[in-house]
């Protein structure tokens, strides 16, 4: 039987330290998911997550146990990663290399690797997106939040929202298209040599 | 705006976003995490709003609060102007009084009785008046001069501040001004209508009617013609 999360805070605020371990395995990946879609990167991502937990740790008291854990959580990553891609405006382009290996599993057969370049197209076209277009993509086909529920999290409107989707949608479709195309062409001209020396 | 935004990415696109990421040290992340956590001080509990007024929390005022809300202001904002009002009118007390006449000496003139008694009947259309207020909350302070409701205010000088919470000017002011033709105008929003002391101005002028010959006695009527 899975212990409910406001348990689990219970047990925590009553001095079970070790009981908040079962939080972080139950929200670590998918708020790495979230992270590294957001920022880009994987070294701000991981940095953004643990700071996450440790945020959500120290004003644990300030969760009510009639909203849900995970939308409590995501606030807080949500402002964290807002945090790290400040910082990151700030610094030199990052070295997209980790952040493609982490997506972007090794080794993989055939059909996984169409798949791993995809998922690293789709990093590349993400990060040209402005950062509000890119949270509310995430938070809305990554994590499947519906529209007041990511109101609920970015503290933004849903009618802005929903723009915002739409606008980066738009530009994903357009970025997606146009390295399909050139892929297709060069898979093309890589089946038929004679053609692209005619 | 209808929710369109579901078709908007087509499914790979979506599969790849929700794919989960490789993590070859797990175990070694989340120990880093627990780490903080028990370096961390332990969370406690706070004080938290009964469930009736927890929708308070959030900042967000319904129609009918946010209405209540703009009523009480507005009211406590005509409270508190008419208060001041109230206050200001109270505390300001202006007075008038006639320091002198602008009489010429006779020996200035230079001793031509003609012209002596053409420059002080000139000059003797002029006084010599101390205007003063009271008003200690006032930060600038002007006279004015107002002798008609229709006509201009016309600005007579600006009063500076001689004790706490007392404005004083003297100026010269025509001889059969009234005390209400003046007033003083206190941070350029409230007018304090003058009034005259004792010593102060004369009261206006009355009008005297021109005696018309029917009213005359008959005993005084004298037929010239005999």
């Amino acid at each position: 039987m899975t212990t409910s999360d406001a348990a689990i805070v219970r047990r925590v605020l009553a001095g079970d330290r070790e009981a908040f371990r079962l939080l972080v395995e139950r929200y670590h990946d998918d708020a790495l998911r979230f992270a590294t879609h957001l920022l880009g990167h994987a070294a701000d991502a991981e940095d953004a997550v643990q700071d996450t937990f440790l945020r959500a740790y120290r004003y644990l008291a300030s969760y009510r146990e009639q909203d849900r854990f995970r939308g409590w959580l995501w606030r807080i990553l949500v402002n964290r990663c807002r945090t790290h891609a400040a910082d990151r405006a700030r610094r030199p382009v990052p070295q997209e290399a980790d952040t493609l290996a982490a997506l972007a599993e090794p080794h993989s057969p055939e059909a996984e690797l169409d798949r791993a370049f995809l998922r690293a197209e789709l990093c590349r076209a993400l990060a040209t997106l402005p950062l509000e277009q890119r949270e509310a993509v995430v938070l809305h086909f990554t994590e499947g939040l519906s529209y007041p529920e990511m109101a609920a999290v970015t503290g933004t409107g849903v009618s802005a929202l929903k723009m915002r989707v739409h606008r980066a949608c738009e530009r994903l479709r357009t970025l997606l298209l146009r390295v399909h195309n050139e892929t297709e062409t060069r898979h093309h001209r890589a089946i038929s040599p004679e053609s692209h020396h005619g | 705006m209808a929710d369109h935004s579901a078709d908007l990415l087509p499914a790979e696109l979506t599969d790849a976003l929700r794919a989960p990421i490789a993590l070859a040290d797990r175990e070694r992340r989340l120990d880093t995490i627990m780490h903080g956590v028990r370096s961390a001080p332990a969370p406690t509990r706070a004080l938290h709003l009964p469930p009736t007024l927890r929708r308070w929390r959030r900042g967000v005022l319904s129609p009918v609060g946010g209405a209540v809300v703009a009523l009480l202001l507005f009211t406590w904002g005509g409270v508190t102007a008419l208060t001041d009002v109230l206050q200001r009118s109270s505390a300001m007390l202006a007075r008038a009084e006639v320091l002198g006449d602008t009489v010429i000496a006779r020996q200035v003139a230079g001793g031509r009785p003609l012209r002596d008694s053409m420059v002080a009947t000139l000059y003797d259309t002029m006084r010599i008046v101390r205007f003063a207020l009271r008003a200690p909350t006032a930060s600038r302070v002007a006279l004015v001069r107002t002798d008609a409701p229709t006509a201009p205010v016309v600005r007579v000088a600006t009063v500076e501040r001689a004790a706490s919470g007392l404005w004083e000017v003297r100026t010269v002011v025509p001889r059969h001004a009234v005390a209400g033709a003046f007033a003083f105008v206190v941070d350029d929003a409230h007018q304090v209508p003058v009034r005259a002391t004792s010593s102060g101005f004369v009261p206006a002028p009355r009008r005297v009617e021109p005696a018309r010959a029917t009213d005359a006695p008959a005993s005084h009527v004298t037929d010239t013609a005999l």
